[in-house]
């Protein structure tokens, strides 16, 4: 990857744009110049969006866009997929207050078995952040956008 | 795509046919064919039947190495005959928890190798014991004899009975034994073991676990294959093996009586591991010590071999019968004498682990440690237990972070009507009340704040206890868009 992490993250510009945030971030990653505000233009509000609708165009049609996020082969796959070096784009209800759903991008597995994420809500400097196996159950609603491999 | 070129790959990696390949995964002969060559997306459940069925977790199966999966050598050393025997007795689904968990075990040793723990390393007994299986009965035997007596002889045991079998594979070999029942592996078959990707042992309670002698019979029989049998050069890394019991009721018109018909070269592997676990268990040169030619048939000669060397009574039948060389009839009368071993009911491999599969005390303690530790995450733990985020562990030995559910069964509904609000625009800020358990069904009440800052009811999602979206009984107030 030719960009650091720091030129890919996209801090959300609304309350709602995660989504939009999470896609920019992953247009970035494939090289494109692009800008969250742009991509809310495009799609004519400033959210809230739903993952699976608007994130579709990224998505490697190989994986569904729901799974059972509490099954051991549904962690299984989100594994195998990111040692693929292929991006997630999941929703997640953060903790320690859990309230409504949130966007956030996986980006890579650690050897403790952790996941990597750039996440819109936090700055750029705190990124990546890292979800345990544990958190990541705790909070992942089974949506999933795999995204297709980079070029 | 994916899912098709793996089905695809695996079926051909295996040698089977679409209508065996289907059986074995409970589909529709005509929907196999359809899925491996359509453009559907991956359906975790169906991988997840695939990895069981192939001995793997889903994330191996996705790998480049799944096609090196030790099951896939034994399938292929299979005849048709004995694959439908195992479909049709679900026996494959058994065999593949047992080579999943030894994929975990080995997750686990590398873990603790990682940690810097005292690595776990093979035991020195398999380097370079291979031995080809001999075409001939009476070299098979001498070789049988031989094998066990060189061992017995390396791992100093003397001529007394061996005290513990248990304690001798798990501790002394740190080979891990996995403990399975009937209702799980098909009561036809004895045990398995492989030797990829941890060297580990399968036993299957057959006789219950109060049989204790028989336990004894199966870990010197799964000793045998783990230490000596190879099919190939090549693929000697990544023999599996299972053991189907004998069935004195069938007869085999001149070929063993057995359930499951073996091909040659692993019938004569079984015909060795039998003779090689009575010889290992009961050696011949101290049998001729203990008995006289002359008194070889009594029932005092009997039980004296059960009670000496802790084993059953048909395993003293058939030593005494090939050390003395004793003939059919008089064999048959031993046999049809009936009578028993005379042995207690307390033995250290009457020791065998209680409660859920996967049963193996070397899996309990390594996850144990590693959870003590912090070295492994609680849902981790879980995985390798068969065990759900949303189950606690009865472990009073581990802290309550770790006993407790990682997640709350009503946390994981809330979490999964997230996702049902996820799909359009207009429900995704919603909110969640906390699900309530209603009989079969759980129910969510559904909300969003109006500009004021006041809640505003917006129905209820039902849900299976399955945590599967019912639509017909869920109601959403949707604003018009």
């Amino acid at each position: 990857m030719g960009l650091s992490l720091a030129d890919v993250h996209v801090h959300q510009s609304t309350r709602w744009s995660c989504v939009a945030a999470c896609v920019c971030m992953v247009r970035r990653r494939r090289d494109e110049r692009v800008e969250e505000p742009a991509i809310l233009e495009a799609w004519g509000s400033g959210g809230p969006f739903a993952l699976t609708v608007h994130a579709e165009e990224l998505r490697d049609r190989n994986y569904p866009k729901v799974i059972d996020a509490v099954s051991r082969s549904s962690r299984g796959l989100l594994r195998a997929v990111l040692q693929n070096g292929q991006w997630v784009i999941i929703t997640i209800v953060p903790l320690p207050h859990p309230s409504r759903l949130h966007a956030v991008v996986l980006i890579e597995m650690t050897d403790d078995g952790s996941f990597l994420y750039l996440d819109p809500a936090e700055p750029p400097e705190a990124q990546p952040l890292a979800f345990s196996e544990d958190e990541l159950v705790q909070q992942w609603s089974g949506e999933l956008i795999v995204c297709a491999p980079f070029p | 795509m994916i899912q098709a070129r793996k089905l695809r790959e695996l079926r051909d990696a295996a040698g089977f046919t679409l209508r065996q390949m289907a059986g074995l995964l409970d589909e529709d002969e005509r929907a196999l064919a359809a899925l491996e060559s359509a453009d559907a997306p991956l359906d975790p459940e169906l991988l997840d039947r695939c990895a069981r069925a192939f001995g793997m977790t889903v994330e191996r199966l996705l790998s480049d190495d799944a096609v090196k999966a030790p099951a896939l050598l034994l399938f292929r050393s299979l005849n048709p005959e004995v694959i439908s025997e195992l479909r049709a007795r679900r026996a494959h689904f058994g065999l593949g928890d047992f080579l999943r968990s030894t994929w975990d075990l080995a997750e686990l040793a590398a873990l603790r190798a990682r940690k810097g723990d005292e690595p776990w390393t093979p035991p020195d007994e398999l380097d370079g014991a291979l031995q080809r299986v001999p075409d001939g009965d009476p070299e098979l035997y001498r070789q049988a004899e031989a094998l066990a007596d060189q061992l017995r002889d390396r791992l100093d045991l003397g001529d007394a009975a061996v005290p513990s079998m248990i304690e001798l594979l798990e501790t002394r070999l740190r080979v891990p034994i996995l403990w399975s029942t009937p209702d799980e592996v098909d009561a036809n078959i004895d045990g398995a073991s492989t030797r990829e990707p941890i060297p580990a042992v399968l036993v299957n309670l057959v006789g219950g676990r109060d049989c204790w002698w028989r336990t004894r019979m199966t870990l010197a029989h799964e000793l045998c294959h783990l230490l000596f049998d190879t099919l190939s050069e090549t693929t000697q890394r990544r023999m599996v093996i299972f053991s189907p019991h004998r069935d004195p009721s069938r007869h085999g018109h001149g070929r063993p009586n057995r359930l499951y018909q073996l091909p040659d070269v692993l019938e004569r592997m079984e015909r060795r591991a039998n003779a090689f676990a009575a010889h290992f268990l009961a050696p011949g040169r101290v049998i001729r010590s203990l008995v006289s030619r002359s008194e070889a048939t009594s029932e005092k000669a009997l039980t004296l071999l059960c009670q000496h060397f802790c084993i059953g009574r048909t395993t003293a039948i058939n030593q005494l019968t090939n050390i003395f060389a004793l003939s059919r009839e008089e064999r048959a009368k031993m046999i049809d004498r009936g009578g028993s071993e005379s042995l207690p009911q307390d033995h250290p491999d009457a020791n065998v682990p209680r409660g859920r599969a996967p049963r193996c005390k070397t899996l309990h303690a390594w996850i144990d440690e590693a959870l003590s530790r912090g070295w492994l995450s609680n849902v981790r733990a879980r995985d390798y237990l068969g065990r759900s985020p949303t189950e606690s562990l009865p472990w009073n030995t581990l802290p309550h972070q770790s006993q407790a559910p990682v997640l709350p069964e009503a946390a994981a509904v809330r979490l999964r009507v997230h996702a049902y609000l996820g799909r359009q625009d207009l429900t995704v800020r919603w909110l969640v009340d906390e699900p309530i358990a209603d009989g079969g069904r759980w129910r969510a009440r559904v909300f969003d704040i109006d500009p004021n800052g006041q809640r505003r009811n917006r129905g209820e999602v039902v849900l299976t206890r399955a945590r599967e979206v019912v639509p017909a009984e869920t109601a959403l107030d949707l604003p018009a868009s």
